[in-house]
């Protein structure tokens, strides 16, 4: 009721456009502008090899004794239905101010109260990065103005954070893999979207009070490459967990670098610096690149490097002061008064943590180590849930099979060939979906001879029968000969039929194992002799 | 002295009393009784409540809803220009609303324990159909998409809103002299303060221009008021009741709450605003609703010692330095008639009784600068900046509480005043485990001259000493009437003010209620 009052009257606030001109370089920065996501689309756009081609002042710069740290702040907006805290619906591109609930816009007496979808998705992203889960966490409130953010300060969690801890392995080229440490993450709200127009600023809060889990990395990563690529591990991650979109373009994640350099030797180490709201994989490398020309020349020259926060533009592929920190912002941290600590109970805790899906990166490394797969395979296969599920699933039946029935095991590798080159190409001409289906299927819609425990057996069959040496498929094959005088008397009478029995025997004594057409082969030599 | 010489000090700024019968002239022709009877607790000593009066005389024909509306909104008309307590009133609405009450008595449904009860309610109390500015001049023409809780349990029970009253702005204050919309008088002395911030619903319940009032009270703005005008005013445990709907000053603190006119009364509005609970105001404290009012007698059926068992404590930091000594004879007097009542009386210590005033000052504008960063001109108000939309008591608060909070202070104040509520709180829970409540004094003094102390803001801010400490804790308290001084040959009201244990409100009301009944006729007001 109270969002279909506020809508009555949003439609003649659709815009609200302020008139207060706007002091430069005291405030912070807009988080993603439309003008500039707009740019950051056309740069999605264009083709592969421009990124090969860089400007000067990106060219890397040709000094092996400085090293570049960097640590990532990763803004991830939850998918969860609804805002943190007001109830009203999160959606990309509806009308400007549509999906604005009385507490979105601050208006006076509107109270917040934490969305438990939202808390859940944080804590299932926490527990997949290994991080520390707390069942207490509190919320503070985070002063400044600008006019996208109508309470005036963001409420987000300073002094006790939802999860503390973790790590994620990021994969830079092949087989180069190396862990990057989590240091926290907070929930937080989102602010609006503020857009210039000509003479005045537009505001739109569509997103405000949507929710934020901010992840704060340890400066663990060393260059631009490995700083796109953790950025996007995070995103593969946080769309693995259904825990929200992570789409750049939309603002849905947007990441923050923290540069530095030093020498090798440590012997120079200068400040680092936060370039902040990057919203592509390629700006966050051009950006770290950028930094590192300014940052070794200001250093080599014997100057200081000093502590900013800067704003980079894709246009030009520079960074530009936003902030010295010299002038730190004081954001008059205090504790949020309307809303109490966010308990989570341990029952729901061990629920949340029990829910959280094996990792790609994780199940990648446990196929490529206990299963022996080659790493591209494993990659391909952990890439999704249901692939892993129905792999697992296969190879524990072709093992059951073999077991059963003494032969040799089957090779990991050729079940995870026929899942990869058969059945992936298979279920997505068919459009199975891939969600677990009855009696414990992976896969849902499957035929029954397409079961992952038919195909497991199936499998275990035919290494098997490979298996099968020839010397002793022969002697079986002449001692079944031997031992049916009857049945070979009528064959050579004529009775071609009798072949039958002689293979059927031959697959008895050896319980399945032999290639029937190759025994029958073997067993016309001997009997055409 | 008789009640007729009172009533007499009370309006004696209309002089006319024949005005006055007028003004109740019009109730004449459909009550079987009289209507000043009706709202005069001196006509029926047994049971003080004009609620449950207003609502068996419309349930039982005797008058209806609309007539009684008419009645308050002409006395209203009749004495607001002078006084001051409205900022907006909603007559066309009330009406309507009065209508659709007699309508359900007449298919002879229930409109609720509330039914045609009048009530003023505090401008900082969103309500849908009328402006909510909070007494300031930013939210001038701010009206608010949604009622907020109290106010929809109040319709919802049968109430009908006449209007909303002035305030301090943002309820920074506590003289109802900070509002953009002018000054309230106080009903006993026009040169006198009401008291703040809820002095408009305080003042329109002593003066009858409303059955009951709700208030808010965040360092004492509904107990300060009540005791200089005379009425009864009750802060509800913090978490008792929902904030949604409230502008906020100091969440930590903020808590609504009925002014009235009796003990009684209080109760059923109490039970009426916690017949509603909702998720929107996360520092509720779930509760099981109950109906306080159905645990007080009447006079008649009371037992000799109606306190007997009951253990009160007098802190004596209360009476001592910086109180009025008037003031301090009529606590006294009050608990002589107490423990006449059955109840024991001690006196305790509390040595960090004084350390909260600073404590509360220093938590409530921090909150209250970072509350108020919202109005930013740009969504509220047809204001083009803070400077123009805020008065010059919220600017100074602002920025005190920005103060603070900013980085390199905010130990040596805002966490220090932690940690000082703390001690507070943990004393005064300490003592809570020895007795039952508290009494001491509502204010350090009956209601001051109008500008008194507009340009010494600390003494207006020490004024709040007998109130603040509650808040710190959040303990419920009430106010009743302890008695008057004389002033300049004026009399002027002082209450007394009880502190009971947190969500015991039931005991605490049934205390202020025997002790109400019991000390009528030695109070007569």
């Amino acid at each position: 009721m109270l969002r279909r009052a506020l809508a009555s009257r949003s439609s003649e606030a659709a815009i609200i456009s302020t008139r207060v001109s706007l002091p430069r370089g005291s405030i912070p920065p807009p988080p993603t502008s439309s003008s500039s996501s707009s740019s950051s689309s056309r740069e999605g756009r264009r083709p592969r090899f421009f990124s090969t081609t860089t400007t000067s002042a990106e060219r890397p710069v040709d000094d092996d004794e400085w090293e570049t740290v960097v640590g990532l702040e990763l803004h991830v907006q939850i998918g969860a239905k609804t805002k943190l805290f007001s109830g009203a619906e999160r959606l990309y591109g509806a009308e400007a101010n549509a999906n604005v609930a009385p507490f979105d816009a601050a208006l006076p007496g509107s109270l917040p109260a934490v969305n438990a979808r939202a808390v859940e998705l944080a804590a299932r992203l926490g527990f997949a990065l290994g991080a520390d889960v707390q069942s207490r966490s509190s919320f503070d409130r985070k002063h400044y103005h600008y006019p996208d953010l109508p309470h005036g300060y963001q409420i987000t969690q300073q002094r006790s954070p939802i999860a503390l801890g973790g790590s994620l392995d990021v994969f830079v080229r092949d087989g180069v893999s190396g862990t990057l440490r989590v240091e926290r993450l907070q929930l937080e709200m989102d602010t609006g979207k503020s857009s210039k127009a000509k003479s005045s600023t537009l505001v739109d809060l569509n997103r405000a009070g949507s929710t934020l889990v901010e992840i704060v990395t340890a400066p663990d990563l060393r260059g631009a490459e490995e700083a796109s690529a953790a950025a996007e591990t995070f995103q593969k991650v946080v769309r693995f967990l259904g825990v929200g979109d992570a789409n750049m373009e939309e603002g849905s994640m947007r990441v923050d670098v923290n540069v530095s350099h030093r020498t090798r030797d440590g012997a120079v180490a200068g400040e680092r610096c936060e370039v902040k709201n990057l919203n592509s994989f390629r700006s966050i490398a051009r950006a770290v690149a950028h930094e590192r020309t300014r940052q070794i020349a200001l250093l080599k020259r014997g100057q200081r490097v000093r502590r900013q926060t800067r704003s980079f533009d894709p246009a030009t592929g520079a960074t530009a002061v936003l902030r010295d920190k010299e002038a730190l912002l004081d954001y008059r941290f205090a504790p949020e008064p309307d809303l109490p600590p966010v308990v989570i109970e341990p029952a729901a805790l061990r629920a949340i943590k029990a829910a959280v899906p094996e990792l790609p990166s994780t199940a990648a490394a446990r196929l490529t180590n206990t299963a022996g797969l080659a790493p591209k395979l494993a990659q391909t296969i952990a890439s999704k849930p249901s692939t892993v599920a129905y792999f697992d699933a296969c190879a524990e039946a072709a093992d059951a099979w073999s077991t059963r029935n003494g032969t040799v095991t089957v090779d990991k590798q050729d079940v995870a060939n026929w899942v990869t080159g058969v059945l992936v190409g298979a279920v997505k001409r068919a459009g199975v979906t891939h969600k677990g289906g009855a009696g414990g299927e992976p896969l849902r819609g499957l035929p029954e001879s397409a079961g992952a425990a038919r195909v497991g057996e199936l499998l275990a069959r035919v290494a098997a029968s490979t298996s099968m040496d020839s010397g002793a498929l022969e002697a079986t094959c002449a001692a079944v000969v031997a031992s049916m005088p009857e049945q070979l008397a009528a064959y050579r009478g004529g009775r071609t039929r009798a072949m039958g029995s002689f293979v059927g025997e031959v697959m008895k004594r050896t319980k399945g194992r032999a290639d029937p057409r190759r025994a029958a082969e073997i067993i016309k030599t001997l009997v055409d002799q | 002295m008789n009640a007729g010489k009172l009533s007499d000090v009370r309006f004696a700024h209309w002089k006319k009393k024949s005005q006055e019968t007028r003004i109740f002239g019009a109730w004449k022709k459909f009550s079987a009784r009289d209507v000043r009877r009706c709202c005069d607790a001196t006509a029926c000593q047994t049971n003080l409540s004009v609620i449950r009066k207003v609502g068996l005389d419309i349930r039982e024909g005797r008058t209806t809803a609309q007539d009684v509306t008419r009645a308050y909104l002409a006395k209203i008309r009749q004495t607001d220009e002078k006084v001051g307590s409205f900022i907006t009133t909603q007559a066309d609405n009330a009406i309507a609303q009065a209508i659709s009450i007699d309508e359900k008595i007449c298919r002879g449904e229930d409109p609720g324990i509330l039914t045609g009860v009048a009530f003023a309610i505090k401008d900082n109390i969103c309500s849908s159909d009328s402006f909510t500015t909070a007494g300031s001049r930013l939210l001038e023409v701010h009206q608010s998409p949604h009622d907020s809780l109290v106010v929809s349990a109040i319709k919802a029970e049968g109430g009908i809103i006449l209007g909303k009253t002035n305030l301090d702005e943002f309820g920074m204050g506590s003289t109802t002299e900070n509002s953009a919309f002018g000054v309230t008088s106080n009903p006993w002395d026009m040169r006198r303060i009401p008291g703040g911030s809820s002095g408009g619903s305080a003042s329109a319940v002593a003066l009858k221009q409303c059955a009951a009032a709700l208030g808010s009270d965040t360092g004492g703005s509904i107990r300060q008021p009540a005791s200089f005008c005379g009425v009864v005013g009750l802060k509800p445990t913090y978490g008792l009741l929902s904030r949604h709907g409230l502008v906020a000053y100091a969440s930590s603190f903020d808590t609504i709450g009925p002014v009235t006119t009796s003990v009684e009364d209080s109760a059923i509005v109490l039970t009426a605003l916690c017949s509603r609970h909702n998720q929107l105001d996360s520092t509720l404290h779930h509760t099981n609703s109950s109906r306080f009012h159905d645990h007080l007698k009447n006079l008649e059926h009371f037992a000799s010692k109606p306190l007997s068992g009951y253990r009160f404590a007098i802190i004596k930091e209360t009476i001592g330095l910086g109180v009025q000594h008037d003031v301090v004879q009529r606590v006294l007097e009050a608990a002589t008639k107490i423990e006449r009542l059955g109840a024991a009386v001690d006196f305790v210590s509390c040595p960090t009784f004084h350390l909260g005033l600073p404590a509360y000052y220093i938590l409530a504008l921090s909150e209250a600068s970072s509350n108020l960063s919202r109005y930013d001109c740009i969504r509220l108000g047809g204001k083009t900046s803070r400077d123009e939309g805020f008065g010059a008591e919220v600017k100074r608060r602002i920025l005190m509480g920005s103060f603070a909070l900013s980085a390199g202070h905010s130990d040596a104040y805002y966490e220090r005043a932690q940690e000082v509520q703390r001690m507070v709180e943990a004393e005064l829970a300490c003592k809570l485990q020895e007795y039952d409540a508290f009494i001491l004094p509502a204010a350090p003094s009956p209601a001051y001259l109008k500008s008194e102390k507009m340009n010494d803001p600390l003494a207006m801010y020490s004024g709040d000493m007998m109130t603040v400490n509650v808040n710190l804790s959040g303990l419920p308290a009430i106010v009743v009437r302890g008695g008057h001084v004389e002033n300049d040959g004026t009399l002027l009201p002082v209450g007394l003010q009880i502190v009971g244990r947190p969500f015991r409100e039931r005991a605490l009301l049934e205390i202020a209620h025997a002790y109400e009944l019991c000390t009528w006729d030695e109070i007569k007001f």
